[in-house]
């Protein structure tokens, strides 16, 4: 915007100013005196102009920052909260007569992860197992325990990086909750197949139906 | 984290900025108070409205170069009254505002009345303009404050104000030009 600079213009808005500022002056003086909460009020006005958040106090700005601290507090509660969490970070399922494929899915609104941010894995497996081998890169690691006829294998992937293809035939196949999770199951060939999300991560455990429920739920249980 | 040397910096500044405000406030509290009884007649609501002005100084408080200066007197005094009537405004919500007599802007003085002087006539002219293009005028023109500035002191949308500056401006040139050429 192009500012009036002319000295006729200047001068006059100066006179104009003075000219109110005497009218102003001219009132009749205020007929009490301030009281002392008024006093205070202005004094922490005062003082508070140290703070680097007295910019906030009274404005649009505050409205704004309090909003965005509730959302951003309710976001952070809420991914402690399983129901709330399973909403934010889901499978979607595609059954076909042969199949089943699990797509791993995220909010829009929450910034993906390129990388495993927190490694987990079961501190706890039957005593018989031993590990036998262990990958891990940024956005996946496996784990696998072995004993003389069986094998258990354990993998932490990004949820939203995840998809499978599970052959769907002749198994049983349930979903069930183990602790907080939600977890999709397939039984075949003496084998669990075990699929279920926790926050950002997806997660798969393929182990022996031999070790029974009872070890299985206490694997799952014991990721830490 | 910032270097010691300009936390100092920052200190000082803010110390200065805490002085200057205390400084605005001593001298200039009973112009507020007279100005801001003119509108509201309850002790709450004129302490309420100088406490909004004093707040919207505040902000400002790094344009405000010379304390001693009648600019800074004629800077607090509109926005103690611009608080004033936002909070007279705020308790009649439907009322009409009847603005004194002696504050209002829209004194009637005849253009043909001015003097031969360019800046009389101009004076006059002003006078004649829309009331709300002359505050933020004001402060524009002896106080080479911005729209953003004004508006956080006038208590108006930034946006506002810019409407109101550039149409007074527009208005003003127009004007001005027709009395060259006169």
């Amino acid at each position: 915007m192009r500012t009036i600079t002319h000295p006729d213009i200047k001068e006059a808005f100066t006179r104009l100013a003075a000219d109110k500022l005497a009218a102003f002056e001219a009132l009749p003086e205020a007929d009490f005196c301030p009281s002392a909460a008024f006093e205070e009020k202005i004094q922490r006005l005062i003082r508070a102009q140290a703070r680097w958040t007295w910019r906030f106090v009274k404005t649009t700005r505050r409205k704004v920052a309090t909003v965005i601290a509730i959302i951003a507090t309710l976001l952070a509660l809420s991914l402690s909260i399983s129901g709330v969490r399973e909403t934010l970070y889901f499978f979607v399922t595609e059954t076909f007569s042969t199949h089943i494929d699990f797509i791993g899915m995220g909010p829009c609104n929450v910034k993906k992860l390129t990388e495993i941010e927190e490694y987990r894995s079961p501190k706890w497996i039957p005593t018989d197992y031993t590990l036998k081998n262990h990958t891990e890169s940024r956005i996946y690691q496996c784990y696998t325990w072995e004993n003389d006829n069986n094998k258990i294998l354990f993998e932490q992937h990004i949820a939203t990086a995840y998809s499978v293809s599970v052959n769907a035939e002749n198994t049983s196949f349930q979903k069930l909750y183990i602790g907080n999770y939600l977890i999709y199951t397939f039984e075949k060939n003496g084998l669990y197949d075990l699929y279920w999300i926790d926050g950002p991560y997806a997660y798969t455990l393929l182990c022996p139906t031999a070790l029974g429920w009872e070890n299985v739920t206490r694997i799952i249980e014991s990721i830490s | 984290m910032l270097p010691i040397y300009l936390q100092t910096v920052m200190a000082q500044m803010q110390e200065d900025e805490q002085l200057a405000l205390a400084e605005i406030y001593r001298q200039h509290l009973p112009l507020m108070l007279k100005i801001a009884q003119q509108y509201l007649s309850v002790q709450e609501d004129i302490e309420d409205a100088a406490h909004n002005a004093v707040l919207a100084i505040a902000r400002n408080i790094k344009k405000v170069k010379e304390l001693q200066s009648s600019q800074v007197a004629v800077y607090v005094a509109l926005a103690a009254k611009s608080a004033a009537i936002d909070l007279y405004r705020k308790r009649h919500r439907q009322a009409p505002l009847p603005l004194p007599a002696e504050l209002a802007d829209n004194v009637n003085i005849p253009v043909e009345a001015a003097t031969a002087n360019s800046y009389d006539r101009v004076l006059a002219y002003i006078k004649t303009m829309p009331p709300q293009y002359i505050d933020p005028l004001i402060l524009h023109i002896t106080m080479d404050l911005q729209a953003r500035d004004i508006a956080l002191t006038l208590g108006r949308p930034v946006g506002t104000v810019k409407t109101q500056l550039r149409r007074g401006q527009k208005l003003l040139q127009k004007q001005f030009r027709e009395m060259q050429k006169k």
